[in-house]
């Protein structure tokens, strides 16, 4: 059985899968679909596109076991991973297919590759291949005419693979064709001249709520959110997709519903392009020229020929996507404008456990520097180190001599959190209970609740240094017997409880709709930006 | 002329007009030899004085040495302006401080209309060397984080024992190291005590940056020790941002601004590379105080003799300067100050501290740029010459100051005169001053540095380099008339960004997309 098992692994010959009725007919169908059907226009694009990958997938893998003489089936199929590997790669990264472009013209045969990642759907290609010619390669070693037709096979698989189509009609191209574009929004230079047109999508680390930026995206989408840019030139007619193309990657990015670009043309207003997921249809653009029947998702550049005046946009079809950008207006100012961040809470490495107070002190800008360790018999205070507790309060209801507990509050990212605990245990002096939490909400504290509600009539605004699209809130507090009212950023409340008082402030509240989570402060994700102080004072014992 | 005329044509059809400074004043005619000839040639005019805020462009300078491209924050109107000296009027007004409105008119170059500026310069009689300060209760806040190990800590100890030559034993200097937290070395001793000595040689680098605990160690120092009969002020050396401790930006800021709101001034000092040039800027803006950057030994001697001689010198407190433009005109923008609000026809500049800036000529640059006290410029827009209120006036504006000696309010102030209607653009151009001129060129470089640096912040090296290549030879062409060694060393920067921009990659043209090719795709 060792032995069987042995010998047949040993037996396998590559090149005797090429006369195989599978191998040929794929290799029949890449020749024809390459050479004659993709120039003559009678199928779409998409589906000769398509129809090449499946039958190169069969075509490929056996060429290149062939050519590395692989005798074993992990060799086979390790031929199979690397072609499904190379081909994903070209697919889905600009860079391989670039490098995979320069070597084939390294070799005489130049490739343009347009990355279409729905060409993956290709790869279950290799799965039949690997299973329909495994057999083919197993068979015994017959005579010397089967062997002189494997290799003309083998010689034609690899011109056929290298060269993989040629001009229609066997004609040349015209200088000024461009392959067709498998792409949904796309821009179409309709100037006479070339112009050199910058493209920068979304930064990585922005978040965007589609919804709410759709509002007014040249205005609410602005400079500080868009990442690395890239230029091109585009020559009089030529069109080029925003998203799909063959030249850029696009970045990763955590948006969802729909895609955002800034657009740079000379000569022409900066303009935002945004559009819904899926309101536009990938579909086929020529690469020169207009679409056939109804256009969709163009942008037609139109360059002025006055070079003191700017040009204009046209839209190509019934799809609004682009955005002017409007000039710079007054900042939304009163209670709608964005907050400031000095307000915010803040403290230094929190130190967790028990402590003894040396002393607080309130600095100019309000922060409570608490110099803290731990008291020896003797009185002296061993371990000292200071603590720095930034919280809109007037004080910290904490003195020195006492003694606390800090302690860290979580939940899973909804929010985080310090507490501050008074434990003297001496029912002489009041308790205090200080919650200080940043967030999208805050627990509940003592039956202390807190909710902040969107000021609708303020609308969407900006702010300035790192383009957080933001909006007013309205706070209110209370609960139980503490009663509610209502809190502006920076407003403090005194509720008087059954049991004790609570005074809450709110450091900072607001509503986000556009965020760069390595720019802006507060939490890294849209939604609530909310900071509130909560003081409980539990008087002392009679 | 001509060739400067085509300088103003370029940049305006680059955008920058539109893009960065939305102004037409990017055109410029040539008759300084005639404005000189008008008595400001070479006449003493005294040294300038300078705003607080960025009083260099060095990280800016520094990153381009080193071959590198630097980002839109380094770079500061203001800072950069400080480094150029306008040559002005002498300062014989007969106060501590002079004022001067000078004009210059010229044709705009992007559709021919007028284009009217209104530079605004400040100069004084006063020599530094000669100026008695009052006494000091200095605290200085020193980063010794373990970034600042080697050629740092070295040009701080250095810097530091420049500067004890020039303390005396009427100042009360304290000296507060900062790493994970803050210690306070020495507190409140004479500047000649062996005690400061020995603690500046004592410096140490090791451990994280907490600015936080620095900076208000410092001022609660000072605090402590406060006299109305000294000056209270903190100095802040870091090279880093802040990396453990309170680490917002905001709240830093927030937090000095308390502190300099109760009195205390602020000056920053950065070094190396990697400090955080906003937080630095926005700590002195707000401090009534002056930020410099050390990016070698040479800056280390031009900073601490030089500058902080003059630096800690307050001419003058709480300026308050007023333009008021003539309804022939529209003011559209006043560049060059961070201070400077405008409502219809009216500039208020609010400026907490005004020093003497320390060089007295263009060629004074022994020690450097730094010191050239810049100057402020105001844009204006022709109106229909029948709503002139004051015939030959461009406007007026008006100063005031409190002396920081006797606290007594002093007032100034000027008329813009022009013997031109509003819209009225000579062919030759018509510049009250030799500094006018220069200021426009300071602009453009400025503008075009700025420009520069935002798109290859993004990635646009090669329409960074489409801003620059002409500025360079346009820039080169206006020196061959008009021969100046700030405008001369800002066009070898210049040159060294294009290198730069050319040694990213810059020099490649934008590819076509899709390019014709016999070779379909897949």
């Amino acid at each position: 059985m060792t032995s069987r098992l042995s010998s047949r692994t040993h037996d396998l010959r590559p090149t005797r899968a090429l006369l195989h009725p599978l191998w040929l007919g794929s290799l029949a169908v890449l020749v024809l679909n390459d050479h004659v059907l993709k120039g003559a226009s009678a199928l779409p694009s998409v589906v000769t596109g398509k129809l090449s990958d499946f039958v190169g997938l069969i075509v490929a893998p056996v060429l290149l076991a062939a050519v590395l003489r692989v005798r074993t089936r992990r060799g086979w199929l390790l031929s199979q991973v690397a072609v499904g590997a190379g081909f994903s790669a070209i697919q889905l990264s600009a860079v391989a297919a670039e490098q995979w472009s320069a070597a084939m013209a390294a070799i005489g045969f130049p490739w343009v590759i347009t990355r279409d990642i729905t060409d993956l759907v290709a790869l279950p290609a290799l799965a039949l291949g690997y299973w329909a010619l495994r057999g083919a390669m197993e068979r015994p070693v017959v005579g010397a005419g089967r062997r002189t037709a494997e290799l003309t096979a083998a010689g034609v698989g690899l011109v056929c693979c290298a060269a993989t189509s040629r001009p229609p009609d066997g004609e040349p191209f015209p200088d000024d064709w461009r392959p067709e574009l498998w792409t949904d929004v796309y821009v179409h230079n309709g100037g006479a001249d070339s112009v050199v047109v910058r493209i920068r999508p979304l930064s990585e680390t922005v978040d965007v709520d589609c919804n709410a930026v759709a509002e007014d995206p040249g205005r609410l989408l602005t400079e500080p959110l868009f990442g690395e840019l890239q230029s091109f030139r585009l020559d009089p007619d030529q069109n080029f997709g925003l998203r799909v193309n063959s030249e850029w990657e696009e970045p990763s990015s955590s948006i969802t519903g729909c895609h955002v670009y800034q657009l740079d043309v000379d000569g022409l207003p900066p303009a935002v392009v945004f559009w819904d997921e899926g309101s536009v249809p990938m579909h086929t653009v020529p690469g020169t020229g207009y679409e056939e029947g109804e256009a969709r998702g163009g942008i037609e550049l139109m360059p002025s020929e006055d070079p003191d005046r700017l040009g204009t946009f046209e839209h190509l079809g019934m799809d609004e996507v682009l955005h002017v950008v409007p000039p710079a207006t007054a900042p939304a100012g009163g209670a709608c404008a964005p907050q400031s961040d000095a307000a915010r809470l803040e403290w230094s490495d929190p130190p967790v456990g028990t402590w003894d107070v040396a002393a607080v002190e309130r600095g100019a800008d309000g922060c409570f520097a608490l110099d803290l360790g731990v008291r020896e018999l003797d009185g002296e205070i061993t371990n000292p180190r200071r603590w720095y507790m930034c919280a809109p309060l007037s004080t910290l209801g904490i003195e020195a001599d006492r003694r606390i507990r800090v302690s860290l509050l979580t939940a899973g990212g909804f929010f985080d959190g310090i507490s501050i605990v008074s434990e003297d245990g001496d029912p002489t002096l009041p308790q205090i209970e200080m919650w200080a939490v940043r967030g999208e909400g805050f627990p509940e504290f003592h039956g202390l609740n807190v909710a902040a509600v969107p000021e609708f009539e303020c609308g969407h605004a900006v702010a300035e240094s790192c383009g957080t699209v933001t909006r007013a809130t309205a706070v209110t507090a209370g609960g139980g017997s503490f009663g509610a009212v209502q809190l502006n950023p920076g407003e403090s409340q005194d509720l008087v409880g059954d049991e004790g008082t609570m005074t809450v402030v709110v450091a900072h509240s607001e509503e986000r709709s556009a965020l760069d989570s390595a720019c802006a402060e507060g939490p890294d994700t849209l939604g609530l930006d909310l900071e509130v102080v909560a003081l409980y004072t539990k008087p002392a014992s009679e | 002329m001509k060739r400067f005329t085509r300088t103003a044509r370029t940049l305006a059809g680059l955008g920058l007009l539109a893009t960065s400074l939305a102004t037409g004043c990017f055109a410029a005619t040539n008759d300084s030899a005639d404005a000189a000839a008008g008595g400001f040639e070479g006449g003493d005019g005294g040294a300038g004085v300078a705003q607080g805020g960025a009083q260099d462009f060095g990280q800016f300078r520094a990153i381009l040495d080193a071959g590198d491209l630097p980002g839109p924050e380094t770079l500061d109107d203001v800072g950069f302006f400080n480094e150029h000296k306008i040559e002005l009027p002498p300062a014989d007004c007969g106060e501590d401080i002079c004022l001067h409105g000078e004009l210059g008119v010229m044709g705009n170059m992007i559709n021919g209309s007028n284009c009217t500026l209104v530079m605004l310069g400040m100069n004084t009689p006063i020599n530094p060397a000669e100026q008695p300060r009052l006494p000091l209760n200095l605290a200085i806040a020193v980063d010794t984080s373990g970034s600042m190990q080697g050629d740092s800590i070295d040009y701080l100890r250095e810097g530091l024992f420049r500067m004890l030559d020039d303390l005396g034993p009427d100042d009360r200097i304290s000296l507060i190291g900062f790493n994970d937290g803050s210690t306070v070395l020495v507190e409140s001793v004479s500047g000649d005590d062996p005690d400061l000595t020995l603690a500046i040689g004592s410096l140490q680098a090791g451990g994280r940056t907490n600015i936080y605990d620095g900076l208000r160690t410092a001022y609660e120092v000072v605090e402590a020790h406060a006299d109305p009969e000294l000056q209270n002020r903190v100095i802040l050396l870091s090279d880093g941002e802040a990396t453990v401790g309170i680490q917002s930006t905001s709240r830093l800021v927030e937090m000095s601004s308390a502190y300099n709101s109760e009195g205390y001034g602020l000056s920053t000092i950065g070094m190396g590379v990697d400090f955080n040039p906003e937080l630095m800027r926005d700590l002195a803006e707000k401090g009534a105080g002056s930020f410099y950057f050390l990016e070698d030994p040479s800056a280390v001697e031009e900073v601490f003799e030089e500058e902080v001689n003059t630096f800690l010198v307050p001419l003058a407190k709480d300026v308050e300067i007023s333009l008021a433009v003539d309804s022939g005109y529209t003011l559209r923008a006043i560049y060059g100050t961070k201070q400077a609000e405008t409502w219809g026809n009216v500039g208020q500049i609010s400026i907490p501290s005004l020093q003497i800036a320390h060089r007295v000529s263009v060629e004074d640059v022994e020690g450097g740029r730094r010191g050239g006290g810049g100057a402020m410029i105001a844009e204006l827009v022709p109106r229909d010459p029948s709503q002139v209120e004051e015939e030959g006036t461009v406007g007026t504006i008006t100063m005031s100051w409190d002396d920081p000696g006797t606290d007594e309010t002093r007032n100034t102030s000027v008329k813009i005169g022009t013997p031109l209607q509003p819209g009225d653009t000579p062919e030759t151009g018509h510049f009250s001053s030799n500094g006018v001129e220069k200021s426009f060129v300071m602009l453009n470089i400025y503008a075009g540095f700025e420009m520069a640096a935002v798109r290859s912040s993004y990635g646009d090296l090669a329409g960074a380099r489409g801003v620059l290549v002409p500025l360079a030879e346009q820039v080169d062409a206006w020196l061959v008339d008009n021969p100046d060694i700030d405008i001369e060393d800002d066009l070898s920067y210049i040159r060294k960004f294009i290198d730069n921009l050319d040694a990213h990659g810059a020099n490649f043209e934008p590819e076509s997309p899709n390019p014709p090719n016999p070779w379909p795709q897949d």
